[in-house]
């Protein structure tokens, strides 16, 4: 629709009117500040995290409540078990040990075995005296504490062997 | 929409959009400001802008007369406090004051109309769209208006009946 044009008058008083600047009291500033905070597009950002971590607290709290209101116990409880039958468990087979290869026999694992004996032998007759030698070995481990019953028995030697040992004898026999 | 952008027209139509929220509420500054923070918000702009302004500002006033409503007394005081709707000047022929209290009397319709189309420069058509009528209505709305402040005013007016010079 086309605009009719006004009457002259009336449009002398249009272009007074128009002349008039309206009064605005707008904060320019604060304004433009909150413009833009608006076009921002995070602005769900903090009033999320602001709403999660009041749930948190919340939840956390409760959970602090309720703590409170049960409070430590003190008394052990008592659990009666009933066997009314053994069962027999099957127990795994233990590992076998890994087998480690046979260390060959050399000359000088040999010698360390002798000497070993011999220290021992020695220590022995040391300290049980020399009928050691002929008697079984005394336990010297520790898996079974000793025993004065363990200790060898000092037997005198027989008369008729100190006797046969200063009288001469033919040698040979009878002839 | 640029800050740039966004600024010229704040300092080219913040003001007569301050009038024109006025026509309803008492406190049109806010009603502005809260038009202009969503302009700023949406995302692509309104194209055209201005109609859209004029469109969130008059529903935002009409929700702050709501408002408004529900506090009597400080409605009453604060229509007791009535800033002036115009700047003084000094090179205008008619007085700041008297045009708004002339503006005051005429009626809701056509003060509307009379203030998107002198101040706002909406042309006929959006104003119609605005106010959800028809482009001859809101025509015979701006002629009636105009008509009855050059009463109020009393401009002399030749040709006019009501005029006894």
């Amino acid at each position: 629709m086309p605009e009719q044009p006004l009457e002259p008058e009336l449009s002398d008083l249009e272009r007074s009117l128009i002349q008039l600047e309206p009064v605005a009291h707008l904060q320019r500033d604060r304004l433009f500040f909150q413009a833009g905070r608006a076009a921002s597009g995070m602005r769900w950002l903090w009033p999320a995290s602001t709403v999660f971590s009041t749930l948190v607290a919340g939840i956390l709290g409760w959970l602090l409540w309720q703590q409170v209101l049960v409070g430590p116990s003190t008394e052990t409880p008592h659990h009666i078990v009933f066997v009314d039958r053994f069962v027999q468990v099957p127990v795994a087979a233990e590992p076998s040990p890994p087998v480690l290869p046979e260390v060959p026999q050399t000359p000088g694992a040999e010698s360390d075995r002798s000497t070993q004996d011999y220290l021992r032998l020695r220590k022995n007759v040391v300290r049980w005296g020399a009928d050691v030698l002929h008697s079984p070995a005394p336990q010297t481990t520790t898996e079974e504490p000793l025993t004065p019953a363990d200790a060898p028995r000092f037997s005198p030697p027989p008369v008729w062997q100190d006797i046969f040992r200063f009288i001469p004898l033919p040698i040979g026999g009878d002839s | 929409m640029g800050p740039e952008q966004l600024g010229r027209l704040i300092d080219a139509q913040a003001a007569a959009l301050v009038l024109y929220a006025r026509q309803w509420c008492a406190s049109p500054e806010d009603v502005v400001q809260e038009a202009f923070v969503k302009l700023a918000a949406r995302t692509p702009s309104p194209d055209p802008v201005l109609p859209w302004l004029y469109r969130v500002v008059r529903n935002g006033a009409l929700s702050a007369r709501r408002a408004d409503s529900r506090r009597k007394r400080h409605e009453a005081v604060a229509a007791a406090r009535q800033p002036a709707w115009f700047v003084p000047s000094e090179g205008t022929a008619l007085d700041a004051l008297t045009v708004s209290a002339a503006l005051q009397t005429l009626p809701l319709e056509q003060r509307e109309v009379l203030v998107a189309r002198l101040w706002g420069g909406l042309t006929f058509e959006q104003i119609a769209e605005l106010t959800s009528t028809s482009s001859s209505s809101t025509h015979r709305l701006y002629h009636a208006g105009i008509a009855a402040l050059r009463e109020r005013l009393r401009v002399s007016c030749p040709n006019s009946p009501s005029n006894p010079s």
